[in-house]
């Protein structure tokens, strides 16, 4: 038991902020994504037998994430930060969050959008996208290709740019 | 322009705004996410135990008595950069109320909180008390490893809190609130790090007395 508490003390201390980055982006609500991360970690320590041999843990707790209630993180979360933190919190500017990708990316749909994330966000390939999504390979293609085709829609700059490039 | 170029223009453009995210921090210690998931789990197990025996009563009282129902986190949070909270108020299964306190600030949230929970409360800072408070007398039972809440008895009490460097803990049983007594509490605002003997101080920074309930103390 003390090794499977390293064990997932490491990997929450190196996956954690990775993980909220990517779920943020999704949501776009910083309390939120930290509740559903924790949630997300929560239930990962409670499966940790299952999740520590998953091909990518950190795939699994950001899908976890976009699939949870986070009814118990929010009922703690009534509480007040120290001061320090309060300016630390409101001096944060998150720009990247209100970019027209981005903001494009939240109005997919929610299986389009997972697959966009893990995808292109997480960097897997497809055959672990399609297990961390409990889907077969040729639906991953399928949401990503109608993932994109959506955003290049809302997005027509995406294009151009990448002519550009 | 196929999807493999379009992808790549996608995949740009969000590590663009997850590097954007370069300051924002997971604040959650991991002793604290496991203690969440040991404690769901304990819970999940009396639920179990209750359902397959019919022994509600048992499970419920087991609950009280569990000292692993408070947080067994051993962490340092400061040590792990976590984003510390002057306050934090907690339901906790056995329906006892735990705030778990570094400084007391934003007196009127934290009252703002505790009556929404259904405790009749008066939160202030010292010099500040409100003069339609009345004072009831008002031990303060400290707790000591072996106790349960049930064995200490009172309605309000010093409990402990392993969330070093903040052991600071108080506890307020609501079921054994008489009616028409309420809480009020007096926050210093002294920072963390004060000097704390789990066995026999009560903590600097948080003074409570009993007192009795009216719309002009506690708000109800």
């Amino acid at each position: 038991v003390d090794k499977d508490r390293l064990e997932f003390e490491e990997f929450y201390t190196a996956a954690r902020d990775h993980c909220l980055h990517v779920v943020l982006i999704s949501v776009g609500d910083r309390h939120l994504a930290d509740d559903l991360v924790a949630e997300a970690f929560t239930g990962a320590w409670a499966s940790w037998r299952k999740v520590r041999v998953h091909p990518a843990p950190h795939a699994w707790i950001v899908r976890t994430a976009l699939n949870l209630h986070v009814s118990w993180w929010r009922r703690r979360r009534r509480e007040v930060a120290l001061a320090s933190q309060d300016e630390a919190v409101a001096a944060s500017q998150y720009p990247g969050l209100d970019s027209s990708l981005v903001t494009a990316l939240r109005r997919l749909p929610a299986r389009q959008r997972e697959v966009i994330v893990l995808r292109l966000l997480l960097d897997l390939d497809t055959a672990t996208t399609a297990q961390t999504l409990g889907m077969p390979n040729g639906t991953v293609a399928s949401h990503l290709h109608r993932g994109l085709a959506a955003l290049r829609r809302e997005i027509p700059a995406l294009d151009y740019q990448e002519q550009i490039k | 322009v196929n999807d493999t170029r379009l992808a790549h223009a996608v995949r740009s453009g969000l590590a663009e705004a997850r590097d954007s995210l370069s300051t924002v921090h997971m604040a959650i210690p991991a002793s604290e996410i496991m203690a969440r998931a040991d404690e769901a789990r304990r819970h999940r197990r009396l639920g179990v135990l209750a359902g397959a025996g019919g022994l509600a009563a048992v499970a419920v009282a087991a609950s009280v008595a569990l000292p692993a129902s408070y947080p067994t986190a051993s962490d340092s949070a400061r040590g792990h950069g976590a984003h510390l909270a002057a306050w934090t108020v907690t339901q906790q299964a056995n329906g006892n109320i735990q705030i778990i306190y570094r400084e007391i600030r934003d007196a009127a949230g934290l009252q703002r909180v505790l009556r929404a929970d259904g405790v009749p409360a008066s939160v202030t800072f010292p010099g500040r008390e409100n003069p339609a408070c009345r004072n009831l007398p008002s031990p303060h039972p400290r707790w000591r490893p072996g106790l349960t809440p049930a064995q200490i008895g009172g309605p309000v009490y010093w409990g402990p809190h392993n969330d070093t460097p903040t052991p600071y803990a108080l506890i307020i049983r609501r079921a054994a609130l008489p009616s028409g007594v309420g809480v009020a509490l007096f926050g210093s605002g002294r920072d963390i790090g004060e000097p704390y003997d789990r066995l026999a101080g009560v903590p600097v920074g948080l003074g409570v007395n009993l007192v009795r309930a009216s719309s002009q103390c506690t708000g109800s």
